[in-house]
């Protein structure tokens, strides 16, 4: 029997075999709701990653306390989820260009330019995620640890078995060799 | 950008600095070209980094999702066959059940009719072992005598304790077929079948005509082996000796309807 913690610490690592558990025990469980307001199972599978992916985002932040079960959280983003969804249906606008209107009326700047901005913003992002494939195995996971999953040197240095100096100046290369990828 | 340059950036951005050198870094970044260009480029980086974090968090979640719905899928096609299996064998049952009890009760109908009386067949014995002088009713040593007075009284398990004695004792086509009538009385009719399988090919005719028709009947009381009682009830219907030769023909008639 798995505990609920070592289940979190999977998810905080991206191991395969803490979303299956994730899966076996909150999905039923989680997308009742959807299920109960006339939602297709396809809705269900869609909303629930979105809900596991809000999750594991949460965990990524060192000071996030989950003070529920998995699936009582999980149930309560899906649920969220779907009333927005329900909500919205029918408009033509997205959530993403919605933020950005608002942000314009805000701030007081032209929307387009802002919504151009974004695109550009977004444009570079691809770049960097085909860079990141070119690069070797070991810069791949070393950045990825460093930048999304927030770990310390010392963490970086224990699950790569390199020193913590060494890490720093790997970090340094890698970095150095993305930016030469993109042709920054 | 340097070492140094990329370590300030990655404690900046993680609210590492203390707070006099983020002050130091944050009046760079504002006044100074070289640092915002290395903080935009650093920005970026990150960005695409945590973007390409987050899309193998998202490919990881649709690899889990796409396991469980195939073992969800292989389960619930499990549960569909058994329920599609335990539905057709009940269905079966009931058919069967409802096959076999309808055959009962016609069965039961006819012998209600057709069927011998087992004290007109005691008397029967009785008076042949009368007649052969063997037996008298204050022969208090015959155990034969003994068996078919108790059956004949419904004290069934003495009945078959005598009748058991007798047959023992030595080979009794009587008191084999009567206790095969004892066993058959209390509603032991595997037993009652095994019994009469047994009673001697040089019983008296009266006996083994007597053991045919109770066998058939009890054959006729199992659904598989009406088959073997219908093929006895045939030949008696055709034994001009046998003298349910004539109920047989008429039950066979009333069955055949």
């Amino acid at each position: 029997m798995q505990k609920e913690s070592d289940i979190i610490k999977g998810l905080r690592n991206g191991e395969s075999f803490a979303f299956d558990w994730i899966y076996q025990h909150c999905f039923t469980k989680a997308t009742a709701y959807i299920a109960q307001h006339r939602g297709s199972t396809q809705d269900a599978e869609d909303f629930f990653q979105e809900a596991l992916f809000v999750l594991v985002e949460k965990l990524r932040n060192p000071h996030f306390k989950l003070t529920s079960s998995c699936a009582t959280f999980l149930y309560a983003v899906v649920r969220n989820l779907w009333l927005y969804h329900q909500r919205n249906a029918g408009r033509m606008i997205s959530t993403e260009a919605e933020q950005l209107l608002r942000l314009a009326e805000t701030t007081g700047e032209d929307f387009w330019h802002l919504l151009e901005a974004a695109q550009e913003q977004e444009n570079q992002a691809q770049q960097v995620m085909s860079a990141m494939n070119q690069l070797s195995e070991e810069c791949h996971q070393l950045l990825l640890l460093s930048f999304y999953d927030n770990k310390n040197d010392d963490e970086i240095a224990q699950i790569m078995a390199y020193s913590r100096n060494f890490i720093k100046v790997k970090r340094f290369r890698c970095l150095s060799k993305l930016k030469e990828i993109i042709g920054l | 950008m340097t070492p140094e340059e990329l370590e300030t950036l990655h404690a900046y951005q993680r609210n590492q600095l203390e707070a006099s050198e983020r002050l130091n870094l944050e009046e760079k970044l504002r006044s100074d070209p070289h640092w915002q260009q290395l903080w935009g480029d650093f920005q970026l980086l990150t960005m695409g980094i945590q973007a390409t974090g987050q899309l193998r968090v998202r490919q990881e979640i649709q690899s889990a999702g796409t396991r469980y719905m195939l073992l969800h899928q292989k389960k619930r096609r499990i549960l569909r066959w058994s329920l599609g299996i335990a539905a057709t064998l009940a269905l079966g049952l009931i058919i069967g059940g409802s096959m076999v009890q309808q055959q009962h009760q016609k069965l039961l109908r006819v012998e209600q009719t057709y069927h011998q009386d087992t004290r007109k067949l005691l008397n029967q014995a009785l008076d042949a072992l009368e007649m052969q002088g063997f037996a008298k009713p204050n022969n208090p040593d015959s155990l034969l005598l003994k068996g078919l007075l108790a059956l004949e009284n419904q004290e069934l398990e003495t009945a078959v304790d005598f009748l058991t004695r007798t047959a023992t004792r030595k080979p009794d086509a009587v008191a084999q077929f009567f206790l095969g009538k004892a066993y058959q009385e209390q509603q032991k009719d595997k037993l009652a079948i095994q019994t009469w399988m047994k009673v001697p090919t040089n019983a008296p005719t009266w006996v083994k005509q007597a053991t045919r028709y109770e066998l058939s009947w009890a054959y006729a009381k199992s659904y598989w082996k009406q088959q073997r009682a219908k093929k006895i009830w045939r030949e008696i219907a055709q034994d001009t000796t046998d003298p349910y030769q004539e109920s047989m023909r008429l039950m066979l008639q009333q069955l055949e309807k």
